[in-house]
C-alpha cells in the first residue's frame, strides 16, 4: 500500500490501467481487419472449416496477386479518378455557396438556406431516379459524368459545416478587407479560405471516403466493365450457392481499404475534428 | 446596391434551385445492391430477318453487338471476359459482345427493367429465382426450334436434355449446362473416425433408406449445442421440404403443376406428408443429430456448413459440392438420396439453359455465341473452371474423371451414383418449371418456420399458412392465364 501513496505511483497505476483498456479496446476494433488479414491468407477450403484457426497453414499471399486478377488496377485508378475530381469540386462549391450564406446577408437567405438544408434531409436514392432520367436524355449512362457532374452542385451537409465554420471567423476581418479595397472573391479566397484549413480538410476526407466507398450510383450508372469502380467489383466476387472466394474476397477489400488507411494516417488530425465536429464517422 | 442585391438573390435562387436537383444527401453510403435500373445503349445492329437464314450463315456474314447478361462469379466472369469473348470474336470478327455481370440475387430485376425499357440482353440464362415458365409465360423468349434443326445435333447431347422445356414439341432454350440430382455429399473422413463404411453409389439400394441414415447420423452426432465444438450428423434443406419429401414417394404439389407450371392448391396438407415433416423435425429437437436454424443461421454466413468439417451428411448437387468442397482439407464423397420408402428415392435435376431474348436485335449474333458456348473447347474450361457440366456426351468421361479425383471415388461409381437415378419417376425441380416459384416459396418457407424453430407441430405449422398458400397458388395460376 505504501506503494501507492505516493501521487506520483498512482499516476502511473493510472496510466498503466488506461493503457491496458486502450489497447484491449483497440484490440477488438482491430479484430474485424485482423480477421479479414488471417482469411485473405487462406485456402478456400479453410476459411469456413471450425474451430476457426487464426494462423494459416500453408499461409498463401498468392491470394494478394490472384485476386488483382479479378481487379485490374484500372479499377483502382477509375475510383480515385471520380474521388479526386469529386474532392477538388466540393471544396470551391461547397465553399463558395457556405460563405455566400455566412457572409452576404440578403433577403430571403435564410430561406435559401432551408432550402439548401431541405436537400440533406432527403436520402439521395430519392434523387437517384430523377437523375437517371435526366442524365439518359442527356446520354451520359455508362459514362462518368454522372458521377462527377453532381459534386459540382456541392453537398449540402458540407455546406452546411462550412458555413458554420465561417461565421466563427470575426467579421472585423472581413470589413479591414474592404476597407484595402478586397470585394468579396478576395475576401473569401485571400481571408476565409487560408483560415479554414479545418473544414477545407473535413470536406476533402469526407467527399473523398464516401466517393472512394460509393457503390449504388456506380452501379446505377456504368454498365462497362472497364469504367467499374472498387466497390461494384468487390461485389463481383460475390457468387451464390456459396461459391464466393472469401480468401480472395478479404485479400481484395484489404487493397481497397489501403488507400483510406494511408489517408487516415496522413489527415488523423483532420478525421478526429471530423469526427467531433461532425458526429459522423463516414 | 439594392437592386445589385437583388440580382445576385435572384440568380443564386435559380443557381441553387437546378444545383438541387444534381447533389444529393452527403452521408454514410448505403452498402446494399440497388433494385437494378438502368438503361443499355446498344447500337442497332444489321437488320436480320426474324426468321433463321436456312443455311447456318458464314461467321463473316454475322454481325451486330449483343449484349450476354451473366451472374457474377469472378472465376466464371475472368473465363468469359478474357477466353470465351475473345476467341469467340476471332471468328465472328462482326459480332461485339457486351457483358453485363449482376449478382445473382439481382439476375432477375435486371432483366426485366432491361425487357421494360425495350432493350433486353440478347443473351441469358436461368440465374435468378424465374424459371422456363415465368420467362415462357411472359412472353420473353424467342422460339430456337428451327436454329437448333439447322445447326444442333441432339445426338451429340445426353438424351432427353432438350426436351425438358419443350412446349407441344417446340424449343425455347438451349441446354446450358447439367446439374444432375440432388444428392447427399458426406464427410468421409468423419465416416472413417467413427468406423463407418463409405456410402452406397447405387440408387434404390436396399441398404440406403432414411433409417439408416438417420442411423449414422446418431453415431456422427457429438457435443451438440456445444457451438464450434458441435458435430452435426445430417443437415438437410429445410427451405427445400419438397426435396426429402419426394424420397418418401409424397408430394407436396399436384401433379397438373409439373404440367402447366400452375396450379388450384397443393398437397401440404396430406397427413403423410405433415407426418413426414414432423419426423424431419424431430431430429433437430428430439434426436438432435441436425443443427438448429440458429446453428445454421450462425455458421452459414459463409457459404455452406458443410465446409466447417462439422457436419456429416447433407444434400447438395455434384456439380455445386466440386465447385465449393473441392479444397477442403477433409475428403467427402456422393451418395444417391436415401430411399424413404422402398424404392421411391428419385433424383431432382437442375438443368441450366440459354435463353435468346424474344425482342433481341441480332438473334443469329446472340445464336452464334450460344453455339460457340456449346463447342467440344468451350465446354472444356467450363467444366475444368466451374464443375459444371456442358451435357454433351463427349464431356462426360472427363467430367467424371474430374469428381473422380475430388471425390476419391472410382469413375464408375461416380457415373453410377450421379446417372442411376430412376429417369421414369426423377424430373426437373421446381424452381425451373412453376410460375411464381418464388412467391409460393417464400409463403411455405415462412410458414413452416414455426416447425423448424421448435414452436409448433408440423399440423400447427401448416394448418397456419396452407390457406395462404392455396390461394396464392390460384392466384398465380389466374394471373398467368391473363397474360
Amino acid at each position: 500500500m505504501k506503494l501507492f501513496s505516493s501521487k506520483k505511483n498512482r499516476q502511473r497505476l493510472l496510466t498503466a490501467i488506461c493503457t491496458v483498456f486502450v489497447a484491449g479496446m483497440s484490440l477488438l476494433f482491430l479484430f474485424p481487419i485482423l480477421w479479414m488479414l488471417s482469411t485473405s491468407l487462406k485456402t478456400d477450403g479453410q476459411v469456413m472449416i471450425m474451430p476457426p484457426k487464426w494462423i494459416p497453414d500453408p499461409v498463401l499471399w498468392s491470394n494478394y496477386p490472384q485476386a488483382l486478377r479479378f481487379m485490374s488496377p484500372r479499377v483502382f485508378l477509375n475510383t480515385l479518378y471520380i474521388a479526386l475530381f469529386s474532392v477538388i469540386a466540393h471544396l470551391i462549391s461547397c465553399t463558395l455557396v457556405a460563405f455566400g450564406f455566412a457572409r452576404i446577408k440578403i433577403r430571403g437567405s435564410g430561406f435559401l438556406f432551408i432550402l439548401v438544408l431541405s436537400g440533406f434531409m432527403l436520402p439521395y436514392q430519392v434523387s437517384l431516379i430523377p437523375q437517371f432520367i435526366l442524365f439518359s436524355r442527356w446520354k451520359m449512362v455508362d459514362t462518368y459524368w454522372p458521377l462527377l457532374l453532381p459534386a459540382l452542385g456541392g453537398a449540402p451537409f458540407l455546406i452546411f459545416l462550412a458555413r458554420q465554420f465561417f461565421q466563427s471567423i470575426p467579421k472585423e476581418m472581413d470589413e479591414s478587407a474592404r476597407i484595402d479595397g478586397c470585394g468579396y472573391f478576395h475576401i473569401y479566397s485571400r481571408i476565409i479560405l487560408p483560415m479554414s484549413k479545418p473544414v477545407l480538410g473535413i470536406i476533402a476526407i469526407q467527399t473523398f471516403m464516401n466517393q472512394w466507398n460509393d457503390f449504388m450510383r456506380p452501379l446505377i450508372f456504368l454498365n462497362t466493365a472497364s469504367r467499374y469502380t472498387v466497390s461494384i467489383t468487390l461485389q463481383n466476387f460475390r457468387a451464390d450457392y456459396g461459391m464466393t472466394p472469401w480468401n480472395l474476397l478479404m485479400a481484395a477489400s484489404l487493397m481497397c481499404l489501403l488507400p483510406c488507411i494511408l489517408l487516415f494516417f496522413a489527415a488523423q488530425k483532420y478525421f478526429i475534428q471530423g469526427i467531433v465536429v461532425t458526429g459522423v464517422k463516414g | 446596391m439594392k437592386k445589385n442585391r437583388k440580382a445576385s438573390a435572384a440568380a443564386a435562387l435559380v443557381l441553387l434551385l437546378s444545383l438541387c436537383a444534381c447533389s444529393g444527401g452527403q452521408g454514410a453510403v448505403s452498402s446494399e445492391a440497388p433494385a437494378a435500373a438502368s438503361s443499355q445503349e446498344s447500337v442497332p445492329a444489321s437488320s436480320e430477318a426474324a426468321e433463321p437464314a436456312s443455311g447456318a450463315p458464314a461467321p463473316e456474314d454475322i454481325s451486330g453487338d449483343i449484349s450476354w447478361l451473366m451472374r457474377s462469379n469472378p472465376f466464371e466472369n475472368e473465363w468469359e471476359q478474357q477466353t470465351v469473348i475473345p476467341k469467340f470474336q476471332e471468328t465472328y470478327k462482326n459480332v461485339k459482345v457486351n457483358m453485363i455481370i449482376v449478382p445473382q440475387d439481382q439476375v432477375d430485376p435486371k432483366l426485366l427493367s432491361m425487357q421494360a425499357a425495350g432493350t433486353p440482353p440478347d443473351v441469358f440464362s436461368m440465374w435468378g429465382d424465374s424459371g422456363f415458365m415465368d420467362y415462357y409465360n411472359k412472353d420473353l423468349l424467342l422460339e430456337l426450334s428451327s436454329y437448333i434443326d439447322r445447326d444442333i445435333n441432339k445426338e451429340e447431347f445426353i438424351d432427353g436434355i432438350f426436351d425438358i422445356y419443350a412446349v407441344d414439341g417446340h424449343y425455347f432454350h438451349v441446354p446450358q449446362v447439367s446439374n444432375f440430382s440432388q444428392m447427399i455429399v458426406y464427410n468421409k473422413t468423419l465416416f472413417g473416425e467413427a468406423g463407418l463404411p463409405d456410402l452406397p453409389t447405387k440408387w434404390n439400394d436396399p441398404e440406403w433408406t432414411w433409417e439408416k441414415m438417420v442411423d449414422y447420423a446418431r453415431q456422427l452426432t457429438k457435443n451438440t449445442g456445444a457451438g464450434a465444438d458441435a458435430q452435426y450428423g445430417l443437415l438437410l434443406p429445410t427451405s427445400d421440404p419438397h426435396l426429402m419429401l419426394y424420397q418418401f414417394g409424397l408430394d407436396p404439389f399436384p401433379e397438373e403443376a409439373y404440367r402447366a407450371g400452375v396450379m388450384d392448391k397443393t398437397n401440404f396438407d396430406d397427413p403423410a406428408i405433415v407426418e413426414t415433416l414432423q419426423k424431419w423435425a424431430d431430429l433437430i429437437y428430439v434426436e438432435k443429430i441436425h443443427p438448429t436454424p440458429a446453428d445454421q443461421k450462425a455458421l452459414e454466413q459463409m457459404g455452406p456448413l458443410f465446409k466447417t468439417g462439422k457436419v456429416a451428411m447433407t444434400t447438395s448437387l455434384p456439380t455445386q459440392a466440386y465447385g465449393n468442397f473441392k479444397d477442403c482439407p477433409f475428403e467427402w464423397g456422393l451418395a444417391p438420396m436415401p430411399a424413404g420408402a422402398p424404392g421411391k428415392a428419385r433424383g431432382i435435376l437442375y438443368n441450366g439453359a440459354y435463353f435468346i431474348s424474344k425482342g433481341s436485335k441480332s438473334p443469329e449474333a446472340a445464336w452464334a455465341l450460344i453455339k460457340y458456348m456449346l463447342t467440344p473447347e468451350a465446354a472444356k474450361d467450363m467444366c475444368e473452371l466451374t464443375g459444371f457440366l456442358v451435357p454433351l456426351r463427349a464431356q462426360m468421361d472427363g467430367w467424371f474423371a474430374q469428381m473422380s479425383e475430388a471425390t476419391g471415388m472410382s469413375a464408375g461409381q461416380v457415373e453410377e451414383a450421379v446417372t442411376g437415378y430412376p429417369k421414369q419417376e426423377s424430373g426437373e425441380n421446381i424452381n425451373h418449371i412453376f410460375c411464381g416459384y418464388n412467391e409460393l416459396r417464400n409463403t411455405y418457407v415462412q410458414g413452416l418456420d414455426p416447425l423448424w424453430l421448435g414452436s409448433a407441430t408440423a399440423q400447427e405449422a401448416i394448418s397456419g399458412f396452407i390457406g395462404d398458400l392455396n390461394s396464392t397458388a390460384a392466384r398465380i395460376k389466374a394471373d398467368t392465364a391473363a397474360q
